[in-house]
């Protein structure tokens, strides 16, 4: 079978993939797939296409601004380092993005049976591997290629053909690590979430896994702003101490940087053993890149026909059960699904990526004199918007027990509280954390914190409202499960109703401080609204709703 | 007493009709089989039974309860086993059926010996505290079985429940089956099985493209087809015109094989 051929095979096994990959991430669409198989078959074309895009958009601005960055700020440090520094920096951005925005597709994958029918097949096992690999390469091809192919031609371009040269070596070794790391974790991963291990060190393990994981997810998109610091930063390190280039060129994928560097027409290096140690260990790397696409290969094939092991039985306990009231077993559900799936656990993690978020922005407004209350609305303003996500991330709970559901007497309503009660919690958080950090950094009065307080009503409002807008728009007002990672179109209206809802109040006192000049009045003003529009998704939203 | 009642059900799915003016009844006490080839709406009847899909036209009641306008009513009522196994897979049997429990607002002690009774009838006790994911599908399928029992309804909907299911299994199953309605429950079975809906079923309904094409017991079916001592399988073919339909495909594949 010729490469083209398999290409396209490859295609049509990812398809699959991805096909498998929203119908399992959303068993609500199951019953539903025949009412209009278009608009599913629709939904699968542009959640993947929005993926991709966005992939893409990452990875062109990492590029753009990396070279920027290194190529032209004559403000950090000097040029052999700085291009040493911004080479293998893209590199390891690269390998981020690859990694994690590809880690829940990936864990997908090998629960897919995509690969079943062609492991049938009169293949040859090379064939299969190749296929396997061919596969889960095209669900990433974009920002593969892309950074095989923007960045290389970027510094061909700018740098040398050299230097080009070694970039396009380097990011194909970055390619080769990622997809072998990803393989790796998502096997490991895989297991450890599927492990019915209820020990609290199991628990824990689950879950600080996961929020790392959906952390580092939404930092990648947060990474690009904070590119200048992080190179100024890691060549100020290596300056406070001799001898750290030279350590650093060792390194993977640093070597590949200083090798870039030292190619560069009109760069040198006064210790020569820098080009020359990072020249012998990109040799090595790239031997090991080499060996890690074909371990691939290997893995995948296994993994992809054979599947993750993970039965087991354990210990036989007693039979019976705690029955609790229905709100409650909802809550509990959700609770113990949250500690056991990388998409629930965003609920988690919400609140501190809002901080992460939100320190350097309010430390830069402080920096300019008292904090007023428009940085607390600014603030806020952000945290409905992720409020808003919090409870899809919530309702990503059900995108298993379908076959559940469709049998039990439960309400939307009480399905949608459930999901509201557990958004409460990371929403009240984020508002205390907002209060507590705005204390920190010279309120213009004690009055500012209490904006945050004042808001934490919303967190019954904006779960409640974001909930049933998802609800209509994807079930018709039916209780359904929605997923983020597939379908990023949900997570943007989530975010504008979230914000939009949230507006009120703050537009309430806004208005109020403008006319009157008193923080009093304008406290009050927004108390208000937030009551009204608490009041009002209390009694109006169950109307929107469906059984 | 009437425990199903279907009548004038239309559901089309764009162009295609899936349900075509469906009417049938489930009496209190029997086992009702839906039979009917692969996509012939059997499925989609039942979910707009159970108020999980709106039809165009038509009504659908449980035990007089309106099951469109008042699905959860009409749910309390119902032990459903779908034909997807979508369960929570991150859950194990025990979570699921404290979840199951707690919804359905079911008395601890009578529910402790309830689901005792039936782990230890289906052999399920070694698998109780392992993540559903892990089960196989036979597994998955006693889940779906105690959970759907549970609370012990009045009517019991079945959608394909044999599909995958080793001997003994099976044979639990059936045995399940006559006892609920012996204790004096009914059962809506959907099946493509004909030696289980011949063997099991008190009456049943032929669904064809979405028509009903025949009902009755066996008898009123051999009646209608005028074959006296043919078998359901037999029936089913004439009732639904695939007879000479089967007999060409066997022959083209017997051409296909021998060469």
């Amino acid at each position: 079978m010729n490469f083209r051929e398999r290409w396209r095979l490859a295609g049509i096994i990812a398809l699959q993939m991805r096909f498998d990959g929203f119908l399992k991430n959303n068993p609500g669409n199951m019953a539903r797939i025949k009412e209009n198989p278009e608009k599913i078959s629709r939904s699968i074309r542009s959640s993947s296409r929005v993926n991709s895009i966005l992939s893409v958009f990452m990875i062109i601005m990492l590029a753009a601004l990396t070279i920027g960055v290194t190529g032209f700020d004559a403000s950090i440090g000097d040029l052999n380092v700085r291009l040493a520094v911004g080479f293998s920096f893209f590199m390891v951005l690269a390998f981020v993005l690859i990694f994690l925005l590809n880690l829940t597709t990936t864990t997908g994958f090998f629960t897919s049976g995509a690969m079943k029918l062609p492991s049938i097949l009169p293949l040859s096992r090379k064939e299969l591997e190749s296929l396997a690999v061919l596969a889960f390469t095209r669900v990433f091809i974009a920002p593969a290629i892309l950074t095989v192919t923007l960045f290389p031609a970027a510094c061909f371009v700018l740098f040398g053909p050299l230097a080009g040269f070694v970039a396009l070596i380097g990011c194909l070794a970055t390619v080769s690590v990622s997809l072998r790391s990803l393989i790796g974790f998502s096997r490991w991963f895989e297991t450890k979430m599927l492990s019915s291990d209820e020990s609290k060190i199991g628990t824990i393990v689950r879950i600080a896994a996961t929020i790392g994981l959906v952390v580092g997810i939404m930092s990648v998109y947060m990474l690009s702003s904070y590119i200048p610091y992080i190179v100024q930063g890691v060549i100020m390190f290596a300056e406070s101490f001799n001898g750290t280039y030279l350590v650093l060129s060792v390194l993977f994928p640093f070597s590949f940087g200083f090798l870039a560097s030292a190619v560069t027409p009109g760069v040198t290096f006064q210790d020569l053993m820098i080009p020359l140690v990072s020249g012998g260990m990109s040799l090595l790397y790239g031997l090991i890149a080499l060996v890690f696409y074909r371990q691939s290969g290997k893995l995948l094939r296994g993994l992809a026909i054979g599947g993750v092991s993970t039965g087991r039985t354990g210990p036989l306990r007693e039979i019976s059960i705690e029955t609790r009231t229905p709100i409650i077993a909802v809550i509990r559900k959700d609770l113990k699904m949250a500690t056991k799936s990388v998409g629930s656990a965003i609920v988690y993690a919400i609140p501190i990526f809002l901080m992460i978020m939100l320190y350097p922005m309010i430390r830069g407004m402080s920096q300019d004199g008292p904090l007023h209350s428009i940085t607390a609305m600014t603030a806020i303003a952000y945290a409905n918007l992720f409020g808003g996500l919090t409870v899809v991330s919530v309702m990503m709970f059900d995108t298993q027990g379908a076959s559940i559901h469709e049998g039990l007497p439960l309400s939307s309503r009480l399905v949608l509280k459930g999901k509201t009660a557990i958004s409460i919690i990371p929403y009240t958080m984020t508002m205390l954390f907002i209060a507590l950090l705005l204390s920190l950094f010279n309120p213009i009065t004690p009055l500012v914190i209490l904006i945050p307080i004042l808001a934490i009503p919303l967190g019954y409002a904006v779960p409640m409202s974001v909930g049933a807008a998802m609800y209509r728009y994807k079930g018709g007002g039916r209780a359904v499960a929605i997923n983020l990672a597939a379908d990023q179109k949900m997570a943007l209206i989530a975010g504008f109703v979230g914000a939009v809802v949230g507006l009120g109040p703050l537009l309430g006192f806004g208005i109020v401080m403008i006319m009157t000049g008193s923080q009093i009045f304008s406290l009050a003003t927004q108390a208000l609204v937030t009551f009204g529009i608490v009041l009002m998704a209390h009694f109006q939203i169950p109307k929107l709703l469906k059984d | 007493m009437v425990a199903v009642s279907v009548e004038r059900l239309v559901k089309s799915f764009g162009s295609l009709v899936a349900v075509n003016n469906v009417t049938f009844e489930v009496r209190e006490g029997e086992i009702y089989g839906l039979l009917g080839p692969n996509g012939a709406g059997k499925t989609t009847t039942i979910k707009c039974l159970m108020g999980l899909l709106d039809p165009d036209s038509g009504s659908t009641h449980i035990y007089h309860v309106n099951s469109l306008e008042n699905p959860i009513e009409a749910k309390k009522l119902v032990g459903y086993v779908p034909e997807e196994h979508q369960l929570y897979d991150s859950l194990t049997p025990r979570e699921l059926f404290e979840f199951i429990a707690s919804i359905r607002q079911l008395p601890k002690d009578k529910t402790n010996k309830r689901i005792g009774e039936m782990v230890k009838a289906l052999d399920f006790e070694k698998y109780y505290d392992s993540m559903i994911v892990t089960l196989s599908q036979g597994n998955k399928q006693k889940t779906m079985l105690i959970s759907a029992l549970l609370h012990a309804p009045k009517l019991l909907i079945l959608d394909e429940p044999f599909s995958g299911l080793d001997v003994r299994t099976s044979k639990i199953i059936k045995d399940i089956i006559q006892i609920h309605v012996d204790n004096g429950g009914s059962v809506l079975l959907s099946t493509h099985v004909m030696e289980v809906a011949q063997g099991l079923c008190d009456r049943v309904g032929i669904i064809d493209d979405g028509v009903l094409v025949g009902e009755g017991t066996l008898s009123e079916l051999r009646a209608q087809a005028k074959e006296e001592s043919a078998t359901l399988e037999k029936l089913f073919l004439r009732l639904t015109e695939q007879e000479e339909e089967v007999q060409v495909g066997v022959d083209a594949l017997r051409e296909a094989l021998s060469e």
